[in-house]
């Protein structure tokens, strides 16, 4: 894997421990991790730079996930889209599946599951990731 | 897996939750046991007051009045005999007055004529029989035999006239004694005359005073018995409705949610006493299934909150996941201050997933009813806790609104709660995502009342549903999302803090429910205070 080339995630949840915990977990893929707990400045973001895969919670305060995911399908394609939500909404996740989510992961999960899901979806973007076990 | 694993845990604490509503409603009925044991104490008392049911005061009464009236009777026929007695002896001294004076005409006709002395005898022949014959009544009213031997001197004395006037040779000596004797008999046919009228004049006394007595008692007995009948009328009359009122002032105040003693503090018992007894068993029977139903009211509200809370607890259990595996996987690698904050991490989202839980089984609880002053705003802030995680994935903003130095209200906090989440939860069915709700508190029109509107932008109630709104079972939610007993339910707990519940609606436009609670006149318990204060004494 190059160097100017690295696989870029985005992580949005509203709680501020996810990004915090995952953060490392994710480094470990090998992958450029941003953390936002806002909406708006990830958001913000995705306008900026395409990323690779978004990670967003389905239920925040000011713009739900779905929205999110809206966003980035209009933006670019090519991003994979992983919604995380929470218990009782099997329903919102059917509906980001149809919106075109490449997956979705429910609260509570341990780590390693968001990473065997993004490990799929660099897959499916036909980038391979491997765990390493040194962070950077 | 997960979702193995999210079910299990869900079923768990359902299980969990269910377990402590099982043990708070068997605290209920051992605490109801335990009234009725008291029930049971009281009961030796009962006998202690006397019996006297309506029955007997009627019997009583009618024997009463019926005594008297038989009494009247027995009075009435009693002067009646008496009337008769007097008329018969008018009577005989009317045949008295009648051969006296015969006697004495015939006396006269002999002392002039010479004849009829045989008819003058033949009278005082049947005067001496009617005298013989009614010896007695004469006697009574005379007082002495003087009156036969009156007649019979008179008797005498016409013997010896006709005896003269049959001697033929006529002398001095003779018409002398003629003359005699003709005195001595006019004289005392003069006396039987009159002691005649005075026998006469008397028994018209008599009568006219037994015909005044007759009519004396016929009178009072008659004023009397209707006096008595109307007493005792009266009084069982005054008795009756006087209980009957009290039963409607109680159904009253049942109806409208007061539940008061029946018992009355007569000193007596009768029938309205056992029927108050069975009433009030029936109001405590209708108290606890209105518990009962109040109860899983309740505990459907919770099932409808269940899922909001299970997303919120998802969020602390969630971040415990995370931290905890990156804690295990990075371990080794970690500094201990990165340890030690993620053991910090650890702790307060057990204490966060804690609280969640806590408030719910707080709500959930079957508490005693514990009526004390309470600020209605810390219970509207206190409800919107409670419901935060479903208002927030139903993805509505609540805008609570409670105006500045409202007055205290008596009521039960819990109660209180699941009123206001009744309607909240109501509102947020009929409320489209990203839309709101408002809640407002502040004085009622209405003296010493405070108002709780809340309002949802909805689309009304239509006209056909609002007289059903508040009965119970009546739901327009679908089959198994709604009871029908929320607003039944609120409207009882609602009765019972002696407020009421109104509803406006208006088509497309959205419905205001309003919860008017009277404040309390009761002054704050003072002895909390008092305690902290010694506590602080202490310290």
């Amino acid at each position: 894997m190059m160097i100017d080339n690295k696989f870029e995630v985005l992580l949005l949840d509203d709680e501020p421990i996810v990004g915090k915990r995952l953060k490392p977990a994710l480094l470990k893929l090998g992958c450029e991790v941003e953390v936002f707990e806002s909406p708006q400045k990830a958001i913000k973001r995705i306008n900026e730079k395409e990323f690779d895969v978004v990670v967003t919670d389905i239920r925040m305060d000011e713009i739900d996930g779905i929205e999110v995911l809206e966003h980035v399908m209009n933006k670019s394609r090519r991003t994979k889209v992983i919604m995380i939500t929470g218990y009782a909404m099997m329903e919102l996740a059917r509906q980001a599946m149809e919106k075109g989510a490449f997956d979705f992961i429910a609260k509570p999960f341990k780590p390693e599951d968001l990473r065997m899901v993004i490990i799929k979806a660099a897959e499916a973007q036909g980038v391979k990731l491997t765990l390493s076990q040194e962070p950077h | 897996m997960f979702n193995t694993c999210l079910d299990r845990w869900y079923k768990c604490a359902l299980k969990r939750l269910k377990r402590v509503l099982d043990a708070a409603i068997e605290r209920q009925t051992i605490a109801d046991i335990s009234t009725d044991g008291e029930l049971t104490e009281q009961t030796p008392k009962k006998p202690d007051k006397l019996r006297f049911t309506i029955k007997s005061h009627v019997y009583i009464g009618f024997v009463f009045a019926f005594v008297i009236a038989i009494s009247i009777g027995i009075a009435l026929v009693a002067t009646l005999l008496m009337m008769d007695r007097n008329l018969e002896v008018i009577e005989v001294s009317n045949k008295y007055v009648y051969h006296t004076f015969e006697a004495r005409s015939y006396e006269k006709e002999f002392l002039l004529k010479g004849a009829g002395i045989k008819e003058a005898h033949q009278n005082i022949r049947a005067l001496k029989d009617l005298f013989l014959e009614h010896y007695g009544e004469i006697k009574k009213i005379v007082g002495s035999n003087e009156l036969l031997s009156k007649i019979d001197k008179y008797g005498k004395l016409l013997e010896t006239l006709e005896d003269l006037q049959a001697i033929a040779t006529p002398s001095e000596e003779l018409s002398l004694k003629q003359e005699k004797t003709k005195e001595e008999l006019q004289s005392l046919g003069g006396e039987m005359v009159t002691v005649a009228k005075g026998l006469m004049r008397k028994e018209q006394d008599a009568l006219n005073k037994t015909m005044l007595l007759f009519r004396v008692v016929h009178i009072y007995a008659v004023v009397f018995l209707i006096l008595f009948i109307t007493f005792i009328f009266h009084l069982m009359g005054y008795r009756v409705l006087r209980t009957l009122n009290r039963f409607t002032v109680y159904m009253g105040q049942i109806s409208s949610g007061k539940h008061s003693n029946f018992q009355s503090s007569k000193f007596y018992r009768d029938e309205f006493t056992d029927l108050s007894g069975v009433l009030d068993q029936l109001v405590k029977e209708y108290d606890r299934q209105q518990t009962i139903i109040s109860q899983s009211h309740k505990l459907r509200a919770v099932g409808t909150l269940t899922a909001g809370v299970a997303h919120e607890l998802n969020n602390p259990i969630n971040n415990i996941t995370l931290t905890a595996h990156m804690l295990l996987e990075d371990y080794s690698e970690l500094s201990d201050e990165e340890r030690l904050d993620m053991i910090k991490d650890l702790i307060d989202e057990a204490g966060r997933a804690r609280l969640i839980v806590r408030n719910l089984l707080d709500f959930a609880r079957e508490s005693e009813s514990i009526m004390e002053p309470i600020a209605i705003g810390d219970v509207l802030e206190e409800t919107l806790k409670i419901s935060g995680s479903q208002v927030k994935l139903a993805g509505v903003n609540i805008e609570l609104k409670v105006a500045p130095n409202l007055p205290r209200i008596h009521g039960d906090k819990h109660q209180l709660q699941q009123v206001f989440l009744n309607l909240l939860l109501n509102a947020l069915d009929v409320t489209l995502k990203g839309g709101h709700l408002k809640v407002e508190v502040s004085m009622a029109d209405e003296d010493n009342f405070v108002a709780v509107k809340v309002t949802d932008f909805g689309q009304g109630i239509p006209d056909h549903i609002l007289h059903h709104i508040f009965d119970p079972f009546f739901t327009t939610k679908t089959k198994g999302k709604g009871t029908g007993l929320g607003l039944s339910v609120s409207q009882g707990i609602i009765a019972k803090h002696g407020g009421h519940i109104t509803v406006s609606t208006k088509q497309k436009r959205g419905t205001t429910f309003t919860v008017k609670l009277p404040i309390t006149t009761i002054p704050a318990d003072l002895s909390r205070y008092s305690e902290t204060q010694t506590l602080l004494d202490n310290k």
